[in-house]
């Protein structure tokens, strides 16, 4: 039950600063690379490694890992705008967008890891 | 933020019904894309209230699926060596979650003209 409320308190807080900070990205950038969601993946990847290696499992990985990181982060938005950018003909931005996210948000997670442990 | 707060239940609800672990994972983010794919295609146009269309695709179903946990799990595999593990997951979250997208765009266009 406690599981239940701490995921679900974080998710509540992370959903919404997902969609918060995005439109914040998005009053100063206007391109068509889509920086939100790249950004905010890589910032919550980042600070899942390093909660992974901060904390054993127990309420806090609970609450701020499966609860506000899991919800701040998004698979979804990142699949339908690498097809979106697909089906405009923009191929090699929907390559780059696809490739740059996943070998980057490995990276973040295995730097939030490694800066806790000490390299 | 009740939407986030219903889509981060859901994705424990699966945790907890199917083991923890990456492969769980992957069928949440794959589950997510053909939704959100769906969805969003379904209901452009001035379906819903656009309130309620951000609640559900920001919301529940942005909070559904994550980004962090499958970064996490790939660092995971790469510490104890499993390099091929690694590369699969990687590989079978990024063209699954792709294609699932497109599936559910391209189901929303279909039944979009039927309807």
């Amino acid at each position: 039950m406690t599981m239940w409320m701490l995921t679900m308190l974080g998710g509540a807080i992370g959903a919404p600063l997902r969609y918060g900070l995005g439109r914040l990205i998005l009053q100063t950038w206007r391109g068509a690379f889509p920086f939100p969601t790249f950004v905010i993946n890589l910032l919550g990847s980042f600070c899942l490694g390093l909660l992974f290696a901060a904390f054993a499992d127990g309420p806090l990985r609970w609450f701020l890992g499966t609860g506000v990181l899991g919800a701040f982060t998004t698979f979804s938005t990142f699949g339908v705008e690498a097809v979106t950018f697909f089906q405009q003909g923009r191929k090699g931005l929907a390559f780059c967008y696809v490739l740059a996210s996943a070998l980057l948000g490995v990276l973040a997670a295995g730097l939030g890891y490694a800066w806790y442990t000490g390299w | 933020m009740i939407g986030g707060a219903l889509g981060a239940s859901l994705r424990l609800l699966t945790g907890v019904l199917l083991p923890f672990g990456a492969w769980t994972t992957l069928g949440i983010n794959g589950l997510g894309c053909l939704l959100l794919g769906f969805f969003l295609t379904y209901t452009a146009g001035g379906r819903l209230s656009e309130p309620l269309r951000t609640g559900i695709s920001a919301g529940v179903l942005g909070g559904f699926t994550t980004f962090s946990t499958f970064s996490v799990e790939t660092i995971a595999f790469l510490q104890k060596g499993l390099w091929l593990q690694a590369a699969s997951y990687v590989a079978a979250s990024l063209l699954g979650g792709v294609i699932l997208a497109w599936c559910g765009m391209l189901a929303a266009r279909k039944a979009g003209r039927t309807s």
